[in-house]
């Protein structure tokens, strides 16, 4: 295995989360600093994960991104609600967008009312991937509780 | 779940490594794949793993399951983004509070990002001791192996995780267990 070397390319995998207002949890002002400080620690791939249901600073935030052209990836099971949240993703290129079955599968009791959900989120994630991204990418970080 | 993802246009799949933070140790390791998991994906998909192939494109973290779905691609460097464990090297990951760490799976705190820069936390000698550590000790039988170059330890974070040392081999490696006996000609 070669030695690491403090230069490489950083892949960055960031929890932000705009969702609660809990002390334990980042005000915008704090999230922007991390993402300045990301910015400029070398990455050529970031994955933007979790909690995120601020869509003004979620745009913002990929704003932020999308200037330094890197590699960019959304994965949340909470990004896209509704159709009508979609706006705002439409103004953005990402590599990939993700659909984190984690939350869903958790829920998943085979049974046809849990299937329905997953399908109409996959149907929202699927519409928008066509104008946002190439590919979007099924995730699932539990899989032993795939069925 | 593979064959209702193919019925929706469902193009990729990733399979990625075990989230491990300050949750409950025994919720993280139910969440950790045994053995008996690999046999059963094994007996589930078998017969179908091209027809899968062809219709997905796969991203696996854990090489154990990648060579169930390519058991054709032996060596690492057939293996897409696999160079042995990059934790605190070409990866890092930060929590919701922008602490961060070396990677999602391995759970060492190199600091917060809103007190220093990305740069000195990676400067710092928490994370080269680390890197030396995932880089330099490996389990004397695993060594030994001849499939050591291609799994390379396998995912350092839950070797760590399991025995708090990277002594050891990764769990899902079928000759890792003291009860299984090696192949000899996997022996160098
Ligand atoms: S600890 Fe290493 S091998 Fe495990 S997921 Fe992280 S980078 Fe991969």
């Amino acid at each position: 295995m070669k030695i690491s070397k403090l230069d490489a390319p950083l892949r960055v995998y960031w929890d932000v989360n705009f969702k609660h207002s809990s002390d334990d949890i980042l005000q915008k002002e704090d999230i922007f600093k991390i993402a300045g400080r990301i910015l400029a620690g070398r990455p050529f791939f970031v994955n933007l994960g979790e909690d995120i249901l601020n869509y003004e600073h979620l745009n913002e935030l990929l704003e932020k991104f999308q200037d330094a052209k890197i590699k960019l990836s959304l994965s949340s099971s909470n990004i896209i609600k509704d159709k009508k949240d979609l706006g705002f993703l439409n103004e953005h290129k990402l590599d990939f967008l993700e659909f984190k079955l984690n939350p869903h599968i958790a829920t998943i009791k085979r049974n046809k009312k849990h299937l329905d959900k997953i399908n109409k989120t996959l149907k929202m994630y699927l519409n928008v991937t066509d104008k946002v991204c190439p590919s979007l990418v099924v995730t699932a970080d539990n899989y032993k509780l795939l069925p | 779940m593979l064959d209702y993802f193919i019925k929706r246009g469902i193009k990729y799949f990733k399979m990625p490594n075990t989230f491990i933070n300050n949750r409950a140790a025994e919720e993280i390791s139910q969440q950790l794949l045994t053995f008996d998991d690999l046999k059963n994906l094994r007996e589930l998909i078998s017969g179908k793993v091209d027809y899968y192939r062809s219709n997905i494109r796969f991203f696996i973290h854990d090489l154990f399951i990648f060579k169930i779905f390519f058991p054709e691609k032996r060596k690492s460097k057939e293996r897409m983004e696999y160079g042995g464990c990059q934790a605190g090297n070409a990866l890092c990951y930060i929590d919701q509070k922008g602490d961060l760490y070396l990677c999602s799976s391995l759970y060492v705190n190199l600091g917060s990002v809103l007190d220093k820069d990305i740069k000195t936390i990676f400067r710092s000698k928490l994370r080269s001791d680390v890197r030396k550590k995932i880089e330099e000790r490996f389990a004397k039988k695993c060594v030994r192996c001849l499939d050591f170059s291609d799994c390379q330890g396998g995912c350092r974070g839950v070797v760590y995780f399991i025995n708090e040392t990277f002594l050891q081999p990764d769990p899902l490696c079928p000759y890792g267990k003291e009860e299984n006996q090696k192949p000899k000609k996997l022996m160098k």
